[in-house]
């Protein structure tokens, strides 16, 4: 049973200039328990995928779904206070750039007990409190940093806090939305660490947002390749890691590798950047792609190559 | 969202609730005295001290005056002196040179008697701190004695002409309130510092009104003094009260909202010149009466006679001829004013002298410039284009050349600015235009008072300006002042460095003149002498326009300065005085 | 702990540069043109009477000597005698600074309460037709001509309608008479108080509620909004506890600095409203050169300025943990 199933999503901003479609009909399904990883270039509308599902886009975005299925529950169907309940008690999120994150001028322990008093008014003051405190402590922060301010801490701490925080409420599902950048190489690594285990042992699913395909492969069981607000790849890490299907998630599977040991600027591998989504008809990738034919200029279908493993390219079924 | 769209007002209601209670707090505002109904005179802005020697401000003595009293007050029609605190005119023995004045029998506010010693002490008071705006009237006085208690000698050094305008107008102060501070002052390090900054809370005088209240620079109460001296009596012809319950001075900042509190009913009178502006309005309502009184005052353009082109007389007669009186009155001043001929003002009956015509009177503009023109060639003044073509036709020139053939340089006219006073000002822009009709480079530059005042009356570095004494003494004493060749120091109020050997002659001996026939034509020989030489061009004397309500208190006295005269407020009566006596 | 150091450096600063501040208004003064005596007395005065008062306000002795006099008497706590009052200035401005908070520091404070919670709610609306008439409403008021509204409120108010006093601060009429309770001369002071203070209200809150705007919509732009949104935390909550107090931290520093200002009234409202504030006393005592007065006005002013500044930064040190613990 799939704890989140996302049919035919799309998400349009509105602009002065006209619409533009950043997140263009994407489906995917997260098994309870597992962790899938969306990666995709800056733009590629992967963080846009993690915003619609908390139904949190700006005012100028519009977003339209087939179905977004979270624990049984339809949330494209919910009334915006039914929403904003299930919001962390259901679905948190750990954030990218966590400096920003914390409110700079509350502490950090009253931010995330406001969300267990908010979401868990049961529990009462003291137990929300002693609950608050184990959090900080499962995340490793010291008993004496608990109420000091944001700026007092270093990256990984506050990084550590906001954990703390998106798990607080025991929600089913985080979406960790690049939860590592801005980090130094190993406070990622502690990172990953501490959210990789801290799943297996609350049974969450996690949803990981990231533009570097090493860090999924780190810790995700699935993945899902976005280009230009498609998905164009998706499967187990194995499918994809082993048998790249996509022009695309090979050359991104390329950059990499040659570039692994220079991971602080992972997004400046020499990919030109992406078109416009949704620009033109035909495939997306068709201007970038090494093995463009004539028939790009159609929209590829999907194809299965597996029950799990899934490509959008005309080549799809024979590239294997 | 979730919010309550009535949420923005509710950030309002407070300050609502707030708007509302003092609105409602506004009854208890409107509740009227039934005992007292004083007349309510409105301010332009609060008397600045009540301690008599400092009050230089007008509202300081408008309000000092209804306590302080003379010994001789003015006649409100024929401006000589009449008794006041004095029983009669004073018994002048030329040959001593002594004046005697019996007072009347009189007391003071607070109950004790007025005795010839208080009039002595003040005298002494005046000379031995040298007490300004007083000490130059007492300057003759060489002794003053008190024969009786109701009785004192004044014996003069020399023959004094304004003895009784000056010295003998001088308010009296009573000895046994001032004595200590006068004690107190004379051994102090500034005597006189500390007479004029001794504190007066209670003074007390011998007036129609007495100091009831004072509260936080908004508001001054009189009441009626019980004890005020000419009650029931008749002087110069007018039977006195007060028939009053007292005076209540309240504050306007701005005459717009003065003027709204005179229609509301707020107060009975505005004691300040009421503009033009306003005039049609006021002069529509029923209630109000708009007064126009004429005043001592003088509104002229000076010359500095030190250094050229103004030390030429040939010039300032041809820029008075350019000058058109009755245009500056009817369009600057709209009408409320009339041109000024002599150096003192019309109004002053007994001291004008009418025989003093302005150059030009009557010319269209095309004569002036003719006549102007006529005046500067003759002088030498020359043009490469003249004002004037061989056919008397009348063209622009090009700028004058002095008699010497050299271009004139741009003169200043310095006025005041437009927000001081914008008659003068505009006055001054027209002079300009005038001037160039002429070919005479002329720019008028408003310029702050007391700037204006530093250049012209200390450093002397300047062309022409244009000034106004807005309350000149009836006394005309300040010809001497204002033209002695003695006064054109630095700092004197000679500010135009006027020198005339026969002139100071003049001005000496009807300084010094005991006949009073006899001084008025040395006065009227010194106004025509100013008329030729013209180190003054009298521009225009504006009337003092004044607004009083008629539904709640009758009597006003018009006179000379207007309405707010110690015999109006000794005769005024309340319109319904049965009806609000019987229900008190 | 430094914060101590910090302020004692800040007052030392601050005191040196009162010295300095008093010490070009001095000169300044006496550099202008205008004689005070002149102002003091008509044409009646003869030179010589004109010399002798010179000297007895001390205005004959050399400007650098006039200076030492001052700072000596400064420091013995005589801040000199007004010209025309003939009274010690520090009573004159006891007199009337109480008149002057009593209207303006009230007026920049409900002002500013008001315009910050406008200008909030505006910001959360942005866009909307809520928001369009407030700002609209906010910027006409902002540019209107003080004594033009003021005089058309009381012509309004005061003249037709009758619900407030025309101008001034209390009624005579009910001050003359002897059986007032203070209770009654309280709300009779309040009476006249609110029109000068819708006056001012109406000037000054559009700046506020723009300020407050402004600072509210930069906020709710920063990912902290989004992660409060994203906690499923009402949108009350958001507003009042994440986004108001970090959108306000700008504005109420300004309002600190405003309400110190408010204490040098303002001449134009004190004028219409015949207020007896000490906006209009500065102004009548510096066209008069009555240099005493000037003087003890500008120091006053100036010294709760310099005072204001450094409460501000302890302020923002209070409401802000990034410089407190900084």
């Amino acid at each position: 049973m799939d704890l989140l199933t996302v049919d035919n999503l799309t998400v349009q901003y509105l602009s002065r200039r006209g619409c533009v479609t950043a997140v263009d009909r994407v489906s995917f399904a997260l098994p309870r328990g597992q962790c899938f990883g969306l990666v995709g270039e800056s733009g590629s509308g992967k963080s846009t995928i993690g915003a619609a599902l908390m139904r949190l886009l700006p005012p100028n975005g519009r977003m339209r779904a087939d179905g977004i299925v979270l624990d049984g529950e339809e949330l494209t169907r919910l009334g915006e206070e039914e929403m904003r309940q299930r919001r962390w008690r259901k679905v948190s999120m750990v954030f990218q750039a966590a400096m920003n994150a914390l409110n700079p001028v509350k502490r950090v322990e009253d931010q995330v007990m406001e969300a267990v008093r908010t979401h868990l008014p049961e529990l009462g003051t003291p137990e929300a409190a002693r609950q608050v405190r184990q959090w900080f402590a499962r995340v490793g922060i010291p008993d004496n940093r608990r109420r000091d301010y944001p700026h007092q801490y270093s990256g990984g701490m506050r990084q550590r806090a906001v954990i703390a925080m998106a798990l607080s409420c025991h929600p089913a599902l985080v979406i960790a939305d690049e939860p590592t950048t801005a980090l130094d190489v190993i406070v990622q690594d502690q990172i990953l660490s501490l959210l990789g285990s801290l799943r297996r042992a609350r049974d969450m699913s996690i949803l990981l947002i990231s533009h570097d395909i090493s860090v999924v492969a780190d810790v995700c069981d699935r993945i899902g390749v976005l280009y230009a607000g498609r998905m164009v790849e998706s499967g187990t890490r194995r499918e994809v890691f082993e048998a790249p299907a996509h022009p695309y998630t090979r050359t991104l599977l390329a950059a990499h590798i040659t570039l692994a040991d220079r991971r602080g600027t992972p997004k400046t591998v020499s990919l030109p950047g992406p078109e416009e989504p949704g620009a033109a008809a035909g495939c997306c990738f068709r201007q970038r792609c090494p093995a463009c034919q004539p028939i790009c200029r159609q929209s590829p279908p999907w194809h299965w190559l597996s029950r799990t493993h899934g490509v959008r390219c005309h080549k799809g079924d024979r590239s294997t | 969202m979730a919010d309550n769209p009535g949420h923005p007002i509710r950030g309002l209601r407070l300050l609502l609730i707030l708007a509302m209670a003092l609105t409602i707090a506004g009854p208890a505002g409107c509740r009227r005295t039934d005992g007292e109904q004083p007349v309510r005179i409105g301010l332009a802005e609060p008397p600045r001290t009540l301690n008599i020697w400092l009050a230089s401000d007008a509202n300081s003595n408008k309000v000092l005056s209804q306590i302080y009293q003379p010994l001789y007050a003015m006649d409100p029609e024929t401006l000589e002196p009449v008794p006041w605190l004095a029983a009669a005119m004073p018994r002048h023995d030329p040959v001593d040179n002594t004046y005697t004045v019996v007072l009347r029998p009189a007391r003071w506010s607070d109950g004790t008697p007025l005795t010839a010693t208080d009039v002595a002490f003040t005298g002494h008071l005046i000379q031995s701190f040298n007490i300004p705006r007083y000490a130059a009237k007492w300057a003759p006085v060489a002794e003053i004695e008190v024969p009786d208690p109701q009785t004192v000698v004044f014996r003069l050094k020399r023959p004094c002409a304004n003895f009784i305008d000056g010295a003998l107008a001088t308010p009296v102060v009573p000895a046994h309130r001032w004595a200590a501070a006068a004690e107190a002052a004379r051994r102090s390090e500034k005597p006189l510092a500390a007479l004029l900054n001794h504190p007066v809370t209670d003074p007390v005088g011998c007036g129609p009104f007495m100091l009831a209240g004072y509260e936080r620079d908004t508001y001054l109460h009189l009441r009626r003094n019980p004890h005020f001296f000419a009650s029931g009596h008749t002087i110069a012809g007018l039977s006195l009260g007060p028939h009053i319950d007292g005076l209540l001075f309240k504050v306007y900042g701005t005459s717009d909202v003065a003027v709204l509190a005179l229609k509301k009913g707020d107060i009975d009178m505005f004691w300040w010149s009421i503009q033009p502006g306003y005039l049609q309005d006021l002069e529509r309502m029923p209630a109000i009466e708009v007064i126009a009184s004429r005043r001592s005052a003088l509104y002229f353009m000076g010359f500095n006679l030190r250094r050229p082109p103004f030390n030429d007389l040939a010039l300032r007669r041809a820029v008075a001829v350019l000058i058109d009186k009755a245009f500056i009155v009817e369009r600057i001043l709209q009408g409320q004013g009339a041109p000024m001929t002599a150096v003192v003002p019309a109004g002053n009956r007994t001291w004008h002298n009418s025989a003093v015509s302005s150059p030009g009177a009557g010319l269209s503009r095309p004569q002036r410039i003719r006549a102007a023109h006529r005046i500067l060639h003759d002088a030498g003044y020359r043009w490469q284009v003249p004002p004037v073509d061989d056919g008397g036709r009348i063209q622009a020139p090009t700028p004058v050349l002095l008699p010497d053939g050299m271009p004139m340089d741009r003169i200043t006219i310095l006025t005041p600015p437009a927000d001081y006073d914008p008659h003068r000002a505009m006055s001054g822009m027209m002079i300009q235009e005038w001037l160039a009709d002429v070919g005479i480079p002329a720019t008028a530059r408003p310029m702050s008072f007391s700037a204006l005042l530093a250049t012209v009356k200390s450093r002397h570095d300047f062309d022409a300006f244009i000034l106004g004494y807005g309350r000149l003494p009836l006394d005309p004493d300040y010809l001497r002042t204002f033209f002695h060749s003695a006064n054109a120091g630095p700092g004197g109020w000679n500010m135009s460095g006027y020198r005339n050997p026969r002139f100071d002659r003049l001005a000496d001996r009807s300084q010094r003149e005991g006949d009073p026939q006899q001084r008025r034509r040395i006065v009227f020989q010194m106004q025509a002498i100013l008329g030729e030489d013209l180190p003054y061009i009298p521009l225009y004397t504006p009337l003092l326009i004044e607004a009083v309500r008629t539904d709640r208190f009758q009597g006003w006295v018009p006179m000379l300065e207007g309405i707010g005269n110690r015999w109006s407020f000794c005769r005024l009566r309340s319109v319904r005085a049965d009806g609000d006596r019987g229900g008190a | 702990m430094p914060m101590g150091r910090y302020l004692l450096g800040r007052v030392a600063e601050s005191v040196l540069v009162f010295f300095v501040i008093l010490t070009v208004f001095f000169f300044l003064f006496r550099l202008a043109p205008g004689d005070p005596v002149s102002r003091l007395v008509d044409p009646g005065m003869t030179p010589e009477e004109a010399a002798l008062l010179t000297a007895q306000l001390g205005l004959d002795q050399p400007a650098g000597k006039q200076y030492l006099i001052f700072i000596a008497n400064f420091f013995r706590g005589h801040f000199g005698v007004s010209f025309h009052y003939g009274r010690p200035v520090a009573e004159i401005i006891a007199r009337r600074l109480p008149n002057t908070i009593l209207l303006f520091t009230s007026a920049v404070l409900i002002s500013a309460l008001a315009g910050i919670r406008l200008g909030k709610i505006a910001a959360w609306r942005k866009g909307g037709r809520l928001d369009t008439w407030m700002t609209i409403g906010a910027l006409v008021c902002h540019t209107l001509f003080l004594p033009w509204v003021a005089l058309l409120l009381i012509w309004l108010l005061s003249f037709q309608v009758g619900w407030f006093p025309i101008t001034g601060m209390i009624s005579p009429e009910l001050w003359i008479v002897g059986d007032v309770t203070w209770l009654e001369k309280g709300l009779d002071i309040l009476h006249h108080l609110a029109l000068p203070l819708m006056t001012l209200f109406l000037i000054h809150f559009g700046s506020y509620l723009l300020i407050m705007r402004g600072s509210m919509l930069e906020t709710l732009n920063e990912d902290y909004i989004f992660t409060a949104r994203a906690k499923g935390l009402p949108e009350r909550v958001i507003r009042e506890r994440h986004a108001a107090p970090n959108a306000a931290l700008p504005v109420v520093t300004g309002v600190a600095l405003s309400l110190a200002f408010s204490i040098n009234g303002g001449a134009l409202t004190e004028t219409v409203f015949s207020w007896p504030g000490i906006g209009r006393e500065l102004v009548f005592a510096v066209s008069n050169n009555d240099y005493p007065l000037a003087m003890g006005c500008f120091l006053l002013i100036s010294a709760v300025v310099l005072a204001a500044n450094i409460v501000v930064d302890l302020l923002y040190a209070l409401l802000d943990p990034r410089i407190r613990y900084g």
